[in-house]
C-alpha cells in the first residue's frame, strides 16, 4: 500500500481543516526596499512583471535595470502615473536574472505564465570597512562570517526543487558595477547557523566585497562581519 | 442554515438535518469523494456512507465546526474504499498522481516509522509547526489533494510556489519524522 502518507494526512484536527477552508489568499507585493533584485532561476519563460509609481514623478528619472547572467541588459522606465507591464524573455540559460529598482518603485510580480520560475528578493549588501575598501596586499586574508537565523520570518518564497542553484547566499567581490563570485553558500537545514569562507587577494589593491542575501526563511541574515587575518 | 441549528436537528433525529447538510457541504463532500475514488458508482456509494455516518456519529459527537467535522469523515470512508479497492486491485494506487513524494514517504519503511510514533499527536504538532500559508497549501494538496495547478489557482500563487512550498514542508516532515522517531 503506497498511500500511507496520504492517509495518515487524515489525521490533521479540525481546526486546521477549517483554517484552509476559510483561507484566502493574498497578492504578492514587494515594496519600498532600496534595492531590490529578483533572481529568477533556471527559468525559462516569460516574466510579467508591473511596476508601479509609489512616489513623486521627478523620482522616474531613473529607469529599473536588469541584468541577466550572460551579461545582457535593458532597461525599463516605468510610466509615472500608471501601472506598466514589462513582458521579460528569460533566456534558457540564465541562472538567475536581477531586476533592480529604487524605493520609488512597486513591483508585483506576476510569474503565473511560467511554469518553472522559483524567484527569491534578493538584497546586496556591500561590504566596506570605515575607509569605503578593502586595502589588501598580494597574499593577504580575509574572513568572512555570516550569522543567519535558520526560523527568520521573510518572504516565503523560496526556490523550487531542482532549480536551488545560485539563489541562496553569496560572497562576493564588487569590480565597479561587476559582481564576481567567491563562495555560494546553500544553507539548509543541517547549517548550524553559521557561514564562513576566507578570500586571498590575488594582487595588492583596494577590495570591494559584498553578500547578495535573499529574504527566505532560511538564509535570513542576522550579522556579517569581515576581518583581515593575514 | 446555521451550522448549530443542523447539528440540533441531528440532535433531535430530525431526517432534515442530512437534506441540509447535504444542500450545504454536498458539493464539497463530493469533491474529496471524486478525487480520492473518481466520480463512478464507488464515490456514489461513499457518499451514502458519509451522511450515514453523520447520522450515527452525532450524537454523541457535537462538531464545532460540522463543516471540517463532515470533510474528516468524507476522507476517511474515502480512503477505506480506496484501500479496499487497491486490496482487490481495482484500482489505480492514488500515489501516482503524486509524484512529487519522495519515495521515503511512499515506502515500506515509513509505514513502519508511523506504526512506531503516536503518529496524529505527532503530526498536528508538525502541522503547527508551519507558517499558515505553508500549511494550507501542504494540506490542499495531501489532505483535500488538490492539483499544483488548482492551489496556484485558489491561492492566487504561482505554481512555483506552490511546488516550493510543498517541498519545504515535506523535507521538513521527513526530518521531523525521523526526529521522533529516533526519540
Amino acid at each position: 500500500m503506497k498511500n500511507d502518507f496520504l492517509e495518515q494526512v487524515g489525521t490533521a484536527d479540525e481546526k486546521y481543516i477549517e483554517e484552509v477552508l476559510e483561507y484566502r489568499s493574498k497578492k504578492i507585493t514587494v515594496s519600498k526596499k532600496k534595492l531590490i533584485a529578483i533572481a529568477l532561476a533556471a527559468a525559462l519563460g516569460i516574466c510579467a512583471l508591473s511596476i508601479q509609481s509609489i512616489a513623486a514623478p521627478e523620482a522616474f528619472e531613473d529607469p529599473a535595470v536588469l541584468t541577466d547572467e550572460p551579461g545582457r541588459i535593458s532597461t525599463f522606465t516605468p510610466s509615472k502615473h500608471e501601472t506598466s507591464y514589462l513582458k521579460y524573455d528569460v533566456p534558457y540559460d540564465s541562472r538567475y536574472t536581477r531586476i533592480e529598482m529604487d524605493e520609488n518603485y512597486q513591483a508585483v510580480l506576476d510569474i503565473d505564465s511560467a511554469e518553472n520560475f522559483a524567484f527569491n528578493y534578493l538584497e546586496v549588501i556591500r561590504l566596506n570597512d570605515d575607509e569605503g575598501k578593502f586595502s589588501l596586499e598580494r597574499g593577504d586574508t580575509v574572513n568572512v562570517r555570516i550569522e543567519i537565523d535558520l526560523e527568520a520570518e521573510g518572504l516565503d518564497d523560496g526556490p523550487v526543487e531542482g532549480a536551488r542553484e545560485g539563489v541562496h547566499l553569496t560572497f562576493g567581490r564588487a569590480v565597479g558595477d561587476h559582481l564576481i563570485e567567491i563562495e555560494n553558500f546553500q544553507p539548509d537545514d543541517d547549517t548550524d547557523g553559521v557561514l564562513e569562507c576566507t578570500y586571498t587577494a590575488p594582487t595588492t589593491g583596494e577590495y570591494e566585497f559584498y553578500i547578495q542575501s535573499g529574504e527566505i526563511p532560511w538564509v535570513h541574515v542576522k550579522s556579517i562581519s569581515i576581518e583581515k587575518i593575514s | 442554515m446555521d451550522d448549530e441549528k443542523i447539528v440540533g436537528l441531528y440532535f433531535a433525529r430530525d431526517e432534515l438535518a442530512l437534506s441540509e447538510t447535504e444542500e450545504k457541504y454536498g458539493h464539497l463532500l463530493k469533491s474529496i469523494v471524486t478525487k480520492a475514488l473518481g466520480s463512478g458508482a464507488d464515490a456514489d456509494e461513499c457518499m451514502s456512507d458519509i451522511y450515514l455516518s453523520l447520522w450515527s456519529s452525532i450524537p454523541p459527537a457535537r462538531p464545532e465546526s460540522l463543516r471540517a467535522y463532515a470533510c474528516a469523515i468524507a476522507r476517511n470512508l474515502s480512503f477505506k474504499k480506496l484501500s479496499y479497492n487497491l486490496a482487490k486491485k481495482r484500482s489505480a494506487d492514488l500515489s501516482v498522481s503524486f509524484d512529487e513524494l519522495e519515495a521515503s514517504l511512499t515506502n515500506d519503511a515509513f509505514a513502519e516509522s508511523i506504526k512506531k510514533i503516536e503518529f496524529r499527536e505527532f503530526f498536528n504538532r508538525f502541522l503547527q509547526s508551519l507558517r499558515k500559508e505553508s500549511r494550507v497549501v501542504f494540506l490542499k494538496r495531501y489532505y483535500f489533494l488538490d492539483s499544483i495547478p488548482e492551489i496556484a489557482a485558489d491561492l492566487n500563487i504561482t505554481e512555483g510556489k506552490v511546488k516550493s512550498l510543498l517541498f519545504r514542508a515535506r523535507k521538513k516532515f521527513i526530518h521531523e519524522i525521523k526526529k521522533e522517531e529516533k526519540a
